[in-house]
This record gives C-alpha cells, sequence and structure tokens, in this order.
C-alpha cells in the first residue's frame, strides 16, 4: 500500500520548465523551497490558437514548426522575468509525453540540450502528473487526494498517493472532456477554444429546452463517454436548423447542464471508492478532491463540484484558471518535485506520446486508445 | 577553429568535432544555403555516426557527449556549433534545429549551418575520388510522394551550383545537362527518370546518407537565428462545411 505523502525535502531549487506538448509553446522558472512550497518566478505561454484557426483543430506539424520558432526567445524571456540566468538554474525539466510526438522533440531536445551544456540534471515530466501537481505548487496541497483530470486530450479520475504514485480509478471510454466543448464549439459555429465559447453562450441559454442523454450514468466503473452527448446535440441543432443565437445558447447551456451532471454522477461514484480505499487513514488525509486541467477553468462545472463535494465532506481545490490550462509552471514543478525526490532521468530519454500516469491501470471497457 | 557538428537530417544520426583553418568568408547575402559562406578545411578530432530511422531524439544529446568527451573538449574549447537545418525530414530537421538553438542559447557560440545534401556530397566525394572536371555531382534524397531533394554540386570544396530544391525526378532531370554523378537515396529514382530521356546519368552510392564526419571542407554560413528548412509545407487543408446552418443576419 502507498505510504501518506512524504513531503521531499532539500535545498531550494529553481526549476527551469518547458512544454510543447500540445498547441502551447511555454517557459517557466519556479523556486521550490526546502520544505515543499513553491513560487512561480515567471510563467510565459505562447499559445498557438491563431496558426490553427483555418483547421478547425490543432494540426500537429503547425504545432511542432511553430514550437521550433519561439521556445528559445521564451526560455530567455522566463529567465529574465525571474531575474536568473541559466547558470543559477538546479534542475531543467520538460514534458515528455503525452502529446504530439513532434511538438514534445522540440521541448525535450532544448531541455537536453542545455541539461547537457550546462551539466544540470534533467527531468522527463509526464505532463499529466505536472497537471496532477499543481495545487501542490499553487496552494500548497499535499497528496493524497482524489483527483478529476479534465483536458482537450484527457478525463480521468486518479487516486494521487504521491509524486510518482498514482492509481487510475476512472477514464474516459471516447472522446476527452474538452474534445466535447471544442466539438461542440465546432458544429454550432462557435470559435476555438471550445471550452469558452460555450461556457459564455450557456450564460443567456435555458439549459432544460433541449433533453441530451447523461451519459454512464449510474454505472459502477466511474468512466466517462462524451462522443453520443456531442452527437445528440448535433442531431438537437440539425433538427431545428437553421440556428437563431438563441438556438445556439440554449443548446450550449443544454451541453453543459448534462456535462454537469454527467461529471457530478462519475465523481460521486469515484468519492465512494476513494473513501472504501483509504478507509481509517482518511482521519489523517482528510478527504481532499482537485480538479485540474483545462476543463477545471469552467465555472460553472467548478461550482457544481464544490457543492458535490461538500455534500459529501471532500474539499475542493482547484489551480487558479491562470495554471488550469498547459503552462510550463506546473513542468518545472513537477520536476523539481521529482528532483527532489532523485528521481532524475537521463538524457536518452524517450518523447512518449502515450504515457499513462497509472501504467496497471487496465483498459475501460469498450475504450479506444486515449483511455 | 574548433566546430561541434551534428546532422538528423535523414535516417542517421552523426556527430563530430572538427578543427577547421578559417578561410575567406564571404558573408553577402544569407539567402540560399551554402551558396555564399565560409569554406572550411581541416581535421576531425573525434566523430561518431550511427544509421537508424527514428531515435535521432534519444541519440543526439549522449552522443554529443561522448563524442565530446573523445576529442577532450568542452564547450568553452568550442568556437562554434554547426548543423544542417534541411533539406531533411520535418521531425529530423527539427532535432537539430531545436539543440542548436538551445545549446547556443545557453553557451553563446556561434551558429553555423550548411546543406545536408553538401554534407553528403563531401561524403560522396571523400569516398568515390575525383569525379572527373566535366562531371557534376548530384546529391539527392528520397523525399517520398513522387519527389526527390537535390542539389548540385562541382566539387565540395567549391560553392554549390544550385540551392537545395524539392522536386519530382522528372523536373529534378532537368537541371543537368553536363554529364552527372548522382548519388543517395533518390538517386535510383533520378536515374530512371534519366534513363527515358537518355541523359549520361552514372549512380553511384545510393544507400549514401549525411555523415558529421565530413563536414571539414564543406560550405558554411553563420546565421542569427537557425531555421529548419522544409521545403515543403504542412500537410493540412483548411476545413469548411462542418457547422450546422446560422440564420442569416
Amino acid at each position: 500500500m502507498p505510504s501518506v505523502s512524504q513531503s521531499p525535502k532539500g535545498p531550494p531549487l529553481l526549476s527551469l520548465g518547458i512544454e510543447t506538448s500540445c498547441d502551447e509553446t511555454a517557459a517557466a522558472v519556479i523556486l521550490r523551497e526546502p520544505d515543499g512550497t513553491g513560487k512561480i518566478l515567471s510563467n510565459i505561454v505562447r499559445s498557438q490558437w491563431n496558426d490553427h484557426l483555418p483547421y478547425g483543430g490543432v494540426v500537429p506539424e503547425i504545432a511542432a514548426r511553430a514550437h521550433v520558432e519561439c521556445l528559445d526567445d521564451l526560455i530567455s524571456v522566463a529567465l529574465k522575468e525571474a531575474g536568473i540566468t541559466l547558470d543559477d538554474l538546479s534542475c531543467v525539466s520538460a514534458a515528455a509525453g503525452p502529446g504530439l510526438i513532434g511538438g514534445l522533440i522540440v521541448g525535450l531536445m532544448s531541455a537536453k540540450a542545455i541539461a547537457l551544456s550546462k551539466n544540470l540534471p534533467f527531468i522527463a515530466v509526464n505532463h499529466l502528473e505536472a497537471h496532477a501537481l499543481t495545487v501542490g505548487l499553487t496552494q500548497g496541497i499535499k497528496p493524497p487526494y482524489l483527483l478529476l483530470l479534465a483536458s482537450g486530450g484527457h478525463t480521468q479520475l486518479l487516486l494521487v498517493h504521491d509524486v510518482d504514485n498514482y492509481t487510475r480509478i476512472g477514464t474516459t471510454i471516447d472522446d476527452a472532456l474538452g474534445e466535447a466543448f471544442d466539438k461542440t464549439a465546432k458544429l454550432l459555429g462557435l470559435p476555438q477554444p471550445g471550452g469558452p465559447a460555450v461556457e459564455t453562450q450557456a450564460l443567456h441559454g435555458d439549459p432544460a429546452r433541449f433533453k441530451l442523454p447523461r451519459p454512464m450514468r449510474g454505472r459502477q466503473q466511474p468512466h466517462f463517454s462524451f462522443a453520443g452527448l456531442k452527437t445528440a446535440v448535433r442531431q438537437r441543432a440539425t433538427e431545428i436548423a437553421p440556428l437563431t443565437e438563441t438556438d445556439i445558447q440554449d443548446l450550449c447551456a443544454s451541453f453543459q447542464a448534462a456535462v454537469v451532471e454527467s461529471v457530478q454522477d462519475r465523481c460521486m461514484r469515484a468519492f465512494e471508492i476513494y473513501e472504501d480505499l483509504m478507509k481509517e487513514r482518511l482521519e489523517i488525509t482528510g478527504k481532499i478532491f482537485v480538479i485540474a486541467g483545462g476543463v477545471a477553468a469552467n465555472q460553472k462545472l467548478r461550482g457544481s463540484l464544490e457543492e458535490l463535494a461538500q455534500s459529501r465532506g471532500f474539499t475542493l481545490h482547484a489551480p487558479p484558471i491562470s495554471l488550469c490550462g498547459d503552462n510550463a509552471a506546473m513542468i518545472a514543478w513537477a520536476g523539481a518535485q521529482r528532483f527532489a525526490l532523485g528521481l532524475n532521468d537521463d538524457l536518452a530519454a524517450p518523447a512518449r506520446p502515450r504515457w499513462p500516469l497509472d501504467q496497471n491501470a487496465p483498459a475501460a471497457i469498450g475504450a479506444g486508445v486515449k483511455a | 577553429m574548433r566546430l561541434l557538428v551534428f546532422d538528423t537530417s535523414f535516417s542517421a544520426c552523426s556527430v563530430a568535432v572538427i578543427s577547421t583553418s578559417e578561410t575567406t568568408s564571404c558573408r553577402s547575402v544569407p539567402s540560399a544555403l551554402g551558396l555564399q559562406g565560409e569554406s572550411h578545411s581541416g581535421s576531425v578530432l573525434a566523430s561518431s555516426y550511427e544509421p537508424m530511422e527514428t531515435g535521432q531524439a534519444i541519440r543526439l544529446i549522449p552522443m554529443i557527449e561522448e563524442v565530446m568527451s573523445r576529442a577532450s573538449v568542452s564547450f568553452g574549447d568550442l568556437d562554434g556549433l554547426a548543423t544542417s537545418p534541411g533539406p531533411g525530414t520535418f521531425t529530423g530537421v527539427r532535432i537539430a534545429v531545436a539543440t542548436a538553438r538551445a545549446l547556443a542559447l545557453s553557451t553563446r557560440l556561434p551558429v553555423f549551418e550548411f546543406s545536408s545534401l553538401a554534407l553528403l556530397a563531401a561524403k560522396a566525394q571523400q569516398t568515390l575520388g575525383p569525379t572527373g572536371a566535366d562531371h557534376v555531382l548530384a546529391a539527392t534524397m528520397d523525399a517520398r510522394r513522387d519527389a526527390i531533394y537535390i542539389q548540385l554540386f562541382e566539387n565540395a570544396k567549391n560553392p554549390p551550383l544550385t540551392k537545395p530544391q524539392l522536386l519530382t525526378p522528372t523536373r529534378a532531370i532537368g537541371l543537368v545537362s553536363s554529364p552527372t554523378i548522382v548519388v543517395g537515396t533518390g538517386a535510383a529514382a533520378f536515374q530512371k527518370a534519366a534513363d527515358t530521356r537518355h541523359r549520361p546519368v552514372r549512380m553511384q552510392q545510393k544507400d549514401l546518407q549525411p555523415d558529421a564526419t565530413y563536414a571539414t571542407g564543406i560550405h558554411m554560413e553563420a546565421v542569427n537565428s537557425l531555421r529548419p528548412l522544409y521545403l515543403r509545407p504542412p500537410d493540412a487543408k483548411p476545413q469548411t462545411g462542418k457547422s450546422i446552418p446560422r440564420v442569416s443576419q
């Protein structure tokens, strides 16, 4: 059984992080104090949304080309804003996966080149672990906790035992939650990224106007499914096309309501599993529920999960909205946490397009490659 | 002048530390790879070459470490970094460019670029011997989808006759009029196209890959910001007609 978290100790660390796994190019510097608390010294993110806009989604080759054009400049800016040089660093980290391999390689090669030439420890960070540990940097929350990680590429429920120690209890069997928002936005002709666009439209819409399914509700295992919901939105929209502004607002509100109910149901099931697995240790650890990833920025979802958590005796924590999306501060932090535990990588570390946090988790029934 | 040279443009990963005698530098218009630049001749202090289809992102940095160690040089002993930003596979050229740019950021060493096909030509000339004064050397690499990367040389020590180009084999034939020796993984397609047009082309070393070991004599150019030479746009088409129609306003 995993032990209650031992906070990594050691001298103050200055950690450079690099993130290039999807469509944000990012570099950041964080400070990790010996007591295990962290502070962001700089956090530079360049989004590529405009580069991908005409294509209706992220084009891997366009993303990789954009990363290599600007990453070294972003690193310079991050160092300058932090008021340090490469010589002041304790370690350098890059997201090595999961993600788009062309982009991952750009970040990885840059981090390795700096590590080699400055003789610095190098850490190949799992992007999902970085999301999972962000609340440690921003709010000082230490494992163990229950985590809902929801982004454009992933939707998982995880038990975070400690750094490098995760049990996956739920995952999506098809689309990720962020992907469902993006696809819904696209079919309604709303701009990308779809999450904020759908959320804004939903503010003024009627969530009860369209009957939409609540996918997976009541299932024993806390898995997710959003592909059918997206198709249902398309069908309702097609039936009433051409769409008025009100139709779009109502469709967005109805879609978001279905998402919220489905996610609430899945999280409720996860609470039960967490309580059962942690049992008497809950007295020591408390019941902490963390949401992270780009979708954690959705206010409606955040609010409803907050209520749900409270009703079950859990405290909800989420990173500030600016750190829900992809960023390099979380990579720098996860790298520093791993380094403090001696979990360095060697300079032959590969990019890993698929890299589950829990290597032992069985594939969810009916799931494709994303699970 | 001591240079760390590496290449990951095609199906190999290679690294060398070379010592060159500085020669005349003419940096007029830095537009075409190798058309102007510095010509070096010198010696190889240490080098390493590994053929591989993939895995350059894994091997490159450890190979740099090994080769520098064998050459007994540290980054402080170097006068520059040199690599090929292309032509090559998209991922391959980005591995080299990302590495060179980050090393430059870290070490503040100047960066020199050279054409991967110039490296190929230098290797061919060193291993084939003189090609004869009247021959042109066509350095080619397979670019898939019925295309090859091609660059023409008189002699690797002189400036190249053309820039690197991406062409169909048939159009590539149009570049040459004199007797030609063609080398590299595009050679077979080039030779086939030449045969149908009865052009005097002789194929040699059709499996040749660029190798940093042969960088001592090639033309390089100093660059402020190294950028990949893709020669081909990303394979992506703008999306249309996916959204549900709206009431027109």
